[in-house]
């Protein structure tokens, strides 16, 4: 006897929520031992990070990188140190986002087996164009799930962060009672 | 009666509110065990709840004990509160000592008294008098700290939520003391007056405390709802701007249900997709319509704390025209360093504005006027 329509889309669906569950999973295990500075600062973030890896780790804004078919962000590690390109304009979250995406490939070490001389990710948006990228950066083996995979860390850290209230200024007595009651202060 | 009930109620709620906050946070259980005990001892006072419990247990000697216990545990949590706040976690142990203490004096006190049959203060024959010297004296001191600490320090906090929720909380426990006063002199005097105002009084109390916590907390306890309220409103704009750029979208609908349930991180993925998108699309405007949408919004007289947000809208409403009629990408895109923000609110609060005036005649207009162009 067939599956009715209905419980197959259930089935289907529970599929899906299984696969993301997991996927949250592996990555909130990957970020879990992450120092992240608060107030955050992207900055802070990446030397800690190139502290705790022993390599430098250089950021390096670049103007008008998402032309269509171009990545938004691009992690390239040669034998000495990590660079991370990120497109600047665009608001300073997003360029947070974009770093961190980078970042979460490093931290699952996409493509090590791949490459010998240099290692490189991209945050792609829009559809790439296989030439293109193949053009600039020749040795780019990412599947899908490696994508999911960094961009879920990129998400779950800056989601967290989000939702952590901003540094009180105030300090004594009344910083530990609005610490004591769960003031939320909103960041101005 | 009513007021009480209402008291309680709200208390309950309160309580069942905080609890994912209480057990994420450590600082902020002292306040909620104290609200919850508070809670549970003023439920056991109610006057149904008291018949149904007596009908369940048959024996009204326990639920008064019962009642006396959550009240001294209540006001020991409330001395941890004030002590963790004054940044003394090691006295912490000390108190919790006094209050065990406290609590084994009264059992022992209530042990020896001569026979009884209730522990209230108008029973004959009730428990000797050190039972309530003790009991009140403890509790009144608990509250009148936490009194005093949160309306003196309240009136210093920068951001009004917390300084009114502060103020309420400490009149909720000043209330509190008067309360204890309101027993002590029915004790005293058997004074009808003061029987009669013990209800009232507990409601008001239950009322204060309950609104303080919910004033003080607001923010963080509304939060999944104001990203409901963000997700409503960024929704047809994320809805157009992923349907011009569908690989932006990390997680897909599965048969047109989202499979991100979490309200706070669908409202952060509906940011970034869109900021990914409008990334993609700047490249279909040309600056010269960058240009003609400025000068559009601002001969409209839009505020200028929204020019931004609507001149964004403008060029996006034309770059997805452009975009859906197959045009070719510009050479020079324009720039969107400037908009948004740092912050998650701060990019939630210029994207709300974008969605707002992306749906308005005004960009309506414009996309028309450059469609035509």
């Amino acid at each position: 006897m067939s599956t009715p329509p209905r419980a197959r889309l259930v089935e289907d669906r529970e599929e899906v929520a299984v696969r993301l569950r997991r996927l949250r999973r592996d990555c909130r295990s990957r970020i879990r031992d992450l120092n992240i500075p608060l107030p955050f600062d992207i900055g802070v973030f990446c030397a800690d990070l190139a502290r705790q890896r022993g390599r430098p780790l250089h950021l390096q804004p670049i103007s008008g990188l998402t032309s269509p078919g171009a990545p938004s962000g691009m992690w390239l590690a040669t034998d000495t140190a990590d660079h991370i390109f990120f497109e600047q304009d665009t608001s300073p979250l997003h360029h947070d986002h974009i770093i961190l995406h980078e970042v979460g490939h490093m931290l699952c070490e996409h493509n090590q087996l791949a490459l010998d001389e240099a290692r490189t990710a991209f945050r792609a948006i829009g559809s790439v164009d296989p030439a293109r990228v193949r053009s600039l950066l020749p040795r780019i083996r990412y599947n899908q799930y490696e994508e999911q995979q960094a961009e879920m860390i990129a998400t779950l850290i800056l989601e967290d962060i989000g939702r952590i209230p901003a540094p009180s200024p105030l300090t004594g007595f009344i910083a530990g009672l609005e610490a004591g009651i769960g003031y939320h202060r909103s960041a101005e | 009666m009513v007021l009480e009930l209402v008291g309680v109620a709200s208390m309950w709620l309160v309580a069942f509110v905080k609890a994912p906050q209480a057990m994420r946070h450590p600082q902020q259980r002292a306040l909620w065990l104290a609200i919850t005990t508070i809670a549970a001892a003023m439920t056991l006072r109610l006057d149904g709840i008291d018949r149904v419990l007596h009908g369940l247990v048959r024996d009204p000697h326990t639920i008064d004990l019962a009642r006396q216990v959550f009240a001294t545990a209540d006001a020991a949590a409330l001395l941890c509160f004030v002590l963790l706040a004054a940044g003394r976690p090691r006295m912490i142990p000390p108190v919790l000592v006094i209050g065990g203490s406290v609590l084994v004096a009264l059992l022992w006190i209530d042990a020896t008294s001569p026979p009884h049959v209730r522990n209230v203060v108008d029973a004959d024959p009730g428990p000797s008098p050190a039972y309530w010297a003790l009991y009140f004296a403890f509790l009144f001191v608990a509250d009148f700290v936490c009194a005093v600490v949160c309306c003196y320090h309240g009136r210093r906090a920068d951001h009004r939520p917390l300084r009114v929720g502060l103020l309420m909380f400490g009149i909720g426990m000043g209330l509190a003391c008067l309360l204890w006063i309101l027993f002590l002199l029915y004790l005293a005097t058997e004074s009808p007056v003061a029987l009669a105002l013990l209800s009232p009084v507990t409601g008001i109390e239950a009322l204060f405390l309950a609104g303080g916590v919910l004033v003080a907390s607001s923010a963080a306890l509304f939060r999944p709802l104001l990203s409901l309220v963000a997700l409503l409103e960024l929704r047809p704009l994320w809805r157009d701007v992923t349907a011009a750029v569908p690989t932006v979208v990390m997680v897909e609908a599965h048969r047109g249900v989202t499979m991100l349930t979490a309200p706070s991180l669908r409202v952060y993925r509906t940011i970034i997709e869109i900021r990914d998108g409008l990334l993609f699309l700047r490249n279909y405007v040309a600056p010269a319509t960058v240009r003609a949408a400025r000068e559009h919004v601002v001969a409209s007289g839009v505020a200028e704390e929204l020019v931004d947000a609507t001149v964004t809208a403008c060029w996006l409403a034309a770059a997805l025209d452009g975009r859906r009629r197959g045009e070719e990408p510009q050479p020079e895109p324009p720039n969107l360093a400037s908009q948004g923000g740092t912050q998650l609110d701060a990019e939630v609060q210029f994207l709300r504005q974008l969605s707002r005036a992306y749906r308005s005649p005004l960009v309506r207009d414009f996309a028309a006027r450059a469609r035509v162009a």
